[in-house]
């Protein structure tokens, strides 16, 4: 009796140590978790579950190239839901709250507004600055130091991106005006054999300076003279045009705003001695007031910008993008940085697709840093501007085709019929290694 | 019996070799009182001679079923190999569309599979027959890829590629979830349960007659008894129970982890 009972002890133990031993459990989920956004202190934004996203939106509304970048952002804002309905998407789940504020196209304004963004502590990042004088040692350190990232459809001075004045948190997607001075150049110098030049610049304004500035390189580079650049303040144009008649250049270069712009074209054609003088105006003036203000003296007037026909051969940007922004705005867009605006919303929500975490709660945590990393690891994307490859430096656009139009034939007055007179594919790489 | 085949692989272990372990203590007492010492002798005798078919009837029947249950199993594996290559084929093909519209679709994909995974998943394991939280989300990935075959701007060959892995998808998807409310055939099993408890009782007679020494070929059959049972169990539903572990979420999990780093998508570089 006693073994039967030790044997049934033994039978019991034996149960028990397979039992333990056991087939084994239910597989450890390994689940995504907030925690590292959360111990990544001031880089991370919670969004509670029926909580929007704050998105900001930093631009000059009251200029028409503001506007037409504004409304790339709703454009892309609607189509979240991969439909051009009109109805705001989603993403991830949550609503997109835009949060906008004009820059006013000056250093103090896009500090201003910078700052009032970023006192929105969930701030996913702010699309802008119109300016780059708006950004340039303003909104983008404004922005650094909230961990915002910065991203511009339309800011070109080079300065932006140069290494020792760049902001870790500013990225943009237009292309830098390296590329359009470069190409001014090589149309002036090498195209139409224009040996010297006059620039001329905006006083304290960064795009300006530094487009007139890059020029002046470019054009040395080649062999050419430029003879000054001057800059423009609050003297009145006639005195600007006479000062560039004084150096009797084979060309004049104005990187400007309107009406500034037209004011410096019509005293130059105004003066007998500059009366003829080539006039390449930068892609800033391409405005329809351009003609407006001047008639028929704007007429063979050379404008650099981006080939927009590269843009306009885009199935997506023909046949979904325009008629969407036509339904939208009831017009055709009138700048030529709406599809880098396009861009810059998408990649943007694409970084934050890859990057965010869905809380088992429904609500998200996304750690600015994360989304900087995620841009920078974009390589060769096709955007609807072109060809984009985030780099260190904050500059996305790998390269841009630059036209010269020659008035009447600008874009903005004859649309898709304006053919430039003159066209260049120009890649950072390259000119930056002084190509 | 969907009870049983819904617990977890300690409390299945734990149920089956407990059961056959009372069942086998409430033999012995059942035998020690109706055997006198005298009968012993003859009724072990008797009880060897037909373990050998006892023992080959409960082989056979447990080899079945364990068989058939084995191929549900692997056909459900397989279902979630072809689910997992649809994605991946999905998610190829949308790379050729306007970049937007590939993150957005990369992005609902990724949705759907994570709520196959973590919803659908446990929902097959508890009431297969009822509609699944992953239904609309399946709708919605279908309709978006369907209608890039109406836009002028994507190619035909996109979206013939997209729609045939959608088609795919949905195939899969299909088949898992018919997988997911087979049943184990309770006729069968119930016959493996009654020839393990007769090669049980027969392993108790012969140890009664042998002597306590060869208790141990008992405890031998009592488990075997008890682990064949608790396998067929286990393997019986692959979506629950501890055959989950084999027929694991791990092959979509780690394709929607790539989706969402973005491997899947041409513009994003690991440097």
């Amino acid at each position: 009796m006693t073994t039967w009972n030790g044997l049934r002890i033994g039978l019991l133990v034996a149960l028990l140590g397979f039992v333990v031993a056991g087939c084994g459990g239910t597989e450890a989920q390994t689940t995504p978790s907030s925690a590292s956004c959360a111990a990544s202190g001031k880089t991370c934004i919670s969004v509670g579950l029926g909580r929007p996203i704050y998105l900001g939106t930093l631009l000059y509304v009251e200029d028409p190239i503001g506007d037409d970048v504004a409304q790339s952002v709703r454009i892309a804002v609607d189509y979240l839901d991969g439909t051009f309905d009109g109805i705001p998407g989603q993403l991830l789940g949550h609503d997109i709250a835009i949060l906008n504020e004009d820059e006013g196209c000056s250093s103090v304004g896009g500090r201003t507004g910078a700052t009032r963004l970023a006192q929105e502590r969930d701030l996913l990042a702010v699309i802008g600055t119109s300016c780059s004088s708006a950004a340039f040692g303003a909104a983008d350190v404004v922005l650094a130091k909230q961990n915002v990232l910065l991203i511009s459809p339309s800011n070109t001075a080079p300065g932006l991106t140069a290494s020792a004045t760049h902001q870790r948190n500013y990225f943009r997607i237009a292309f830098n005006d390296v590329l359009q001075a470069s190409a001014v150049a090589d149309f002036a110098y090498s195209r139409q054999g224009w040996k010297s030049a006059v620039a001329i610049h905006r006083k304290d304004d960064a795009y300006s300076s530094q487009l007139t500035l890059a020029f002046s390189q470019s054009l040395g580079v080649l062999g050419g003279t430029s003879l000054a650049d001057l800059s423009y303040d609050k003297e009145p144009a006639a005195s600007m045009a006479a000062s560039v008649a004084r150096q009797n250049p084979d060309m004049v270069f104005i990187a400007e705003y309107s009406p500034r712009c037209e004011e410096l074209v019509a005293a130059l054609r105004n003066l007998p001695a500059t009366r003829t003088t080539p006039i390449v105006v930068s892609e800033a003036c391409q405005t329809p007031d351009f003609f407006g203000l001047l008639g028929s003296k704007a007429n063979g007037i050379y404008a650099a910008g981006p080939d927009f026909s590269v843009v306009r051969e885009s199935a997506f940007y023909r046949d979904a993008y325009l008629p969407a922004y036509r339904r939208l705005t009831g017009g055709d867009p009138i700048g030529v940085f709406h599809p880098a605006a396009w861009d810059a919303v998408n990649l943007l929500f694409d970084a934050v697709r890859r990057t965010a975490v869905v809380d088992p709660s429904g609500g998200l945590s996304i750690d600015r840093e994360a989304l900087r990393r995620a841009l920078l690891a974009v390589q060769g994307y096709d955007g609807l501007s072109g060809r984009i490859t985030c780099e260190s430096s904050g500059d996305c656009a790998e390269s841009a085709r630059i036209a010269i139009y020659r008035a009447p034939n600008w874009p903005v007055v004859r649309g898709d019929s304006a053919k430039p007179v003159f066209s260049q594919l120009k890649t950072l790489a390259e000119v930056m290694n002084g190509g | 019996m969907t009870t049983l085949t819904r617990l977890d692989g300690t409390e299945l272990t734990l149920v089956c070799l407990g059961g056959t372990a009372l069942f086998t203590l409430v033999a012995i007492f059942m035998l020690r009182w109706l055997i006198s010492d005298r009968s012993r002798e003859p009724a072990g005798l008797t009880a060897a001679a037909y373990m050998t078919v006892l023992g080959s009837l409960f082989a056979i029947l447990t080899g079945f079923l364990i068989n058939t249950e084995y191929s549900t199993y692997r056909q459900a594996s397989n279902a979630v190999g072809v689910e997992v290559a649809a994605a991946s084929e999905l998610a190829y093909a949308s790379a050729s569309l306007p970049a937007a519209d590939t993150s957005l679709v990369q992005s609902e994909l990724a949705k759907y599979l994570i709520i196959t995974t973590k919803r659908e998943w446990p929902h097959l394991a508890h009431s297969p027959d009822q509609p699944s939280p992953a239904g609309p989300e399946a709708a919605l990935l279908s309709r978006r890829v369907f209608s890039y075959g109406e836009r002028s701007y994507v190619g035909s060959t996109t979206s013939d590629a997209m729609q045939a892995a959608a088609v795919g998808l949905t195939e899969a998807r299909r088949q898992r979830i018919v997988i997911a409310t087979q049943e184990l055939p309770l006729p069968l099993f119930l016959l493996a349960v009654i020839s393990g408890a007769a090669l049980i009782v027969g392993s108790l007679l012969v140890a009664l007659r042998s002597g306590p020494r060869f208790a141990l070929v008992a405890v031998g059959v009592v488990l075997i008894v008890g682990f064949d049972l608790a396998a067929i169990l286990a393997i019986s539903a692959p979506f629950a129970g501890p055959t989950v572990v084999l027929t694991s979420t791990g092959p979509i999990d780690q394709f929607v982890a790539e989706l969402q780093a973005g491997q899947f998508l041409p513009w994003v570089s690991a440097r």
